[in-house]
């Protein structure tokens, strides 16, 4: 190719390239401009259809009645989510009225089918229905999405079977939680809250007895959701026995949350720590239990040789009820540390 | 060598280069998708769960003020709006030398107040430290003028959560903001920064501090920056996320893991692009050091700040974003093509290189050579347009597929006519601003390369 040819095929590509950049924009422009125009009036009609049968749904809470207006499915959809809506801020009887009314709408079958849907989004409106709708045929094929979906429709797949068999649910969960470490603790915790803490706290701790220390801390923090009494007992346990410093303030942790005086000897031990960290883990656990029982102890942690470990304690001691500035002064006058005096003259002044 | 030999070289050259950036562009946007699909499949079960779990970490938010008296009591009252269990507000006057301390002591009674300052970055020095006696969550650092970044450092030293956030006095954040981004580190352990998608306030309805009515700005400038800023976000971040490659987060709302910042160092005081540079420093560290990691970003609409409506400002503000990349990218240049560079030092570093920091010199050139060459008739009538129109042609067409991104996520624009005015303005952009830009970012350069131009910068503000 010579230079001319070569310099008009540049030319024409460039052009035609750009012609067809141009005509592309023009048709994706105005497809976005009518899908707008569409969605609008789709919004504004869901809107109407919305407004309808909210009262409906409304007046029907007390009693279910004989026959309804089969819902159009176009709007299945847009019922779902107000009944889903509704369901969220009820309880009690109204709770299985609403049930009631959208089986006789046949909403269980829309929802097993939006269940199978392959859109991600209409199969999280489906679980979640059928949750709302304790659907008990649903749990087999729940437990399989749990088990082998992503961690969006997993954890929505064990919110609904919690909400359809508690005592069934605790154990998958309770596997799923060691299995899968991807899952955020503070999605767990919503599951847990839904189970209820009578249900998994027992569990929960045979399970943490049962993991290996590594995969222990995770977990011992879920255990601030669970009955104190049962969290309580697990951390005095740990405590006793375990050598991981992880575990060790984890469990602190979990004594620091629950505040029971009766801990206090088991938390002055690990004053003695030969971890910095663990000694101040120690130090709030003891000050959140706000007794001045604690102040002896305290005192002779102003003495530590880690800064952060006597500010903390210095901190704690103002912190503590009925503790004036006097007796603060006091506390200091009767110190022969020279770092005990500063702390405390440092979160004094 | 004939000049059309040499017109013709020039020609290939500049149709290399627009196939380069076409394909770089249409990577982000597939990428782009693959990430707002993803976000919009998890955001109903993000909304059932965004209750208070108890399992948020609490976080520090860390607020530099210079000269800020006028904005920054709406600032801190806005973050006191956060929808966000735990978190407290350390605002940073750096040396400001009008009222700003004396109104924040004044509208927050604030009383000097010892705390636990851990000298983790050097800093300039600390006059005071502040406690509001009505906000327990507040504390102010009285200090040295140092810059911001040397603001965020000290910030940080007296931070005393495990991660804080970095915000712009004037960025008006949505009460739910602080719950997307710190969602993306309870996700996954290994964040170590998450930056969020940031809007144009200009033309928004703003009350108490929060943008209660969205709508595009009248101004010219403002509504062309709308379709910038729509695709810098939507596809110019989102797009390097899948490969753990995005090499900015914005100033404006970002959330940082606080031992991995203190481990590099902090906030580089020695830079004007100081978000870029750190992020870019991040990536060095964990790269070389072979740390797994993860630098991320939401594309949820989460905070909104003011664009410059005049073009002085406007031209202030792209010499020091250029200037800011210049330096991010000499700083940690041995991360290009480094063996353990992994993608960023063999795909987005090298990218980022040509095409955002080279980009503006061969733009310019490409002016210069098409406008000069048709002056001298080297260059018919029928090249100058053809390459007009696919300058303009692709311009628009990337200004598009950003605008069915919008379409197909956030609507954020609720107007069916705002789509109108999108596109007007992707128009609009090339005839005039785009050049103008590019011009900006060529002098961007030579700042960086002779050293001028330092310190915070100034923007004249409308207020929104």
């Amino acid at each position: 190719m010579d230079l001319v040819s070569t310099n008009i095929f540049i030319i024409r590509i460039s052009l035609y390239v750009g012609i067809f950049f141009l005509l592309s924009s023009t048709i994706l422009f105005t497809m976005i401009f009518l899908n707008r125009l569409r969605i609008i009036r789709k919004h504004k009609k869901e809107e109407e259809f919305t407004n309808k049968w909210r009262p409906i749904l409304l007046e029907n809470l007390y009693k279910v009645p004989d026959s309804l207006e089969p819902v159009p499915a176009k709007y299945n959809i847009a019922f779902l989510i107000l009944w889903n809506n509704l369901q969220d801020v009820l309880r009690g009887k109204e709770k299985e009225h609403l049930n009631q009314l959208a089986r006789s709408l046949k909403m269980d079958q829309v929802a097993f089918k939006m269940m199978n849907s392959r859109k991600m989004v209409n199969q999280i409106l489906g679980i979640l229905v059928l949750g709302n709708l304790k659907e008990s045929s649903s749990f087999d094929k729940l437990k399989e999405i749990a088990e082998k979906s992503n961690l969006t429709l997993s954890m929505t797949a064990l919110h609904s079977m919690a909400k359809i068999n508690l005592e069934k649910t605790i154990n998958p969960l309770l596997s799923f939680i060691k299995e899968r470490g991807e899952w955020p603790s503070y999605k767990i915790v919503m599951i847990l809250d839904e189970i209820g803490s009578s249900i998994f706290s027992q569990p929960l701790a045979d399970l943490i007895k049962r993991t290996k220390s590594k995969e222990q801390p995770v977990l011992i923090k879920l255990m601030k959701f669970a009955d104190s009494e049962i969290a309580k007992t697990l951390a005095e346990d740990l405590l006793d026995s375990a050598f991981d410093p992880e575990v060790i303030s984890a469990s602190l942790g979990l004594l620091e949350y629950f505040g029971d005086s009766r801990n206090i000897k088991i938390i002055e031990r690990h004053l003695n720590s030969d971890l910095s960290f663990i000694r101040m883990k120690a130090v709030k656990a003891l000050s959140a239990l706000g007794s001045l029982e604690i102040l002896p102890i305290l005192e002779k942690s102003l003495t530590d040789s880690d800064w952060w470990v006597r500010y903390r304690t210095a901190q704690s001691i103002i912190s503590l009820p009925m503790v004036t500035r006097e007796d603060i002064l006091k506390i200091r006058d009767r110190q022969n540390d020279k770092f005990a005096i500063d702390i405390l003259n440092y979160v004094l002044f | 060598m004939s000049l059309s030999i040499l017109v013709l070289i020039f020609q290939i050259n500049y149709f290399f280069y627009f196939v380069g950036i076409n394909l770089y562009y249409l990577f982000l946007n597939i990428s782009a998708l693959f990430v707002i699909n993803k976000h919009m499949e998890e955001k109903p079960l993000f909304n059932k769960l965004k209750n208070y779990s108890g399992f948020e970490l609490p976080v520090s938010v860390i607020v530099p003020a210079y000269n800020e008296e006028k904005t920054i009591v709406q600032t801190v009252l806005a973050l006191l709006q956060l929808k966000y269990p735990e978190y407290e507000i350390i605002i940073v006057n750096d040396g400001s030398k009008d009222e700003t301390l004396q109104v924040l002591i004044e509208r927050f009674s604030l009383v000097p107040y010892p705390e636990s300052y851990k000298r983790s970055l050097e800093t300039q020095h600390i006059y005071n430290f502040y406690s509001s006696t009505t906000h327990p969550n507040i504390k102010v650092i009285d200090k040295e003028n140092g810059g911001k970044s040397d603001a965020l450092n000290a910030g940080i030293n007296l931070s005393k959560y495990p991660l804080f956030c970095c915000i712009d006095a004037d960025s008006i954040l949505s009460t739910d903001s602080m719950n997307f981004v710190v969602s993306k580190f309870l996700d996954d352990p290994l964040t170590i920064a998450c930056g969020g998608t940031i809007r144009i306030a200009n033309g928004c309805k703003v009350v108490n501090g929060q943008v209660v009515e969205v709508a595009l700005s009248k101004n010219i400038l403002a509504l062309i920056q709308t379709i910038e800023y729509l695709r810098a976000f939507l596809f110019g971040r989102l797009g390097w996320v899948p490969l753990n490659g995005l090499l900015i987060v914005s100033g404006s709302f970002s959330v940082f893991k606080k031992q991995a910042v203190i481990k590099v160092g902090g906030y580089s005081t020695g830079t004007i692009g100081e978000d870029m540079e750190l992020i870019v420093r991040l990536h060095h560290y964990h790269r070389t050091n072979s740390i797994p990691y993860n630098i991320a970003a939401i594309p949820e609409p989460i905070a909104f700040t003011e664009a410059p409506e005049d073009l002085s400002s406007l031209r202030n503000q792209r010499i020091r974003w250029q200037r800011g990349l210049s330096e991010s990218l000499s700083k940690n240049i041995d991360l290009l093509l480094h063996p353990k560079g992994g993608t960023v030092g063999w795909i987005s570093f090298p990218i980022t290189l040509f095409f955002e920091w080279f980009g503006p010199v061969i733009e310019f050139s490409g002016y210069i050579f098409f406008l000069l060459g048709y002056y001298l008739g080297i260059i018919s009538t029928e090249a100058l347009v053809a390459f007009l129109i696919l300058s303009v042609g692709f311009s628009l067409f990337i200004s598009i597929i950003t605008i069915i991104l919008e379409e197909i996520s956030f609507k954020v624009y609720p107007r069916a006519m705002s789509i109108f005015y999108l596109l007007f303005a992707a128009l609009l952009e090339n005839l005039g601003f785009r050049q103008i830009n590019t011009l900006w970012r060529l002098e961007g350069i030579f700042s960086w390369l002779f050293r001028t131009r330092r310190g915070w910068g100034t923007i004249r503000r409308r207020g929104v």
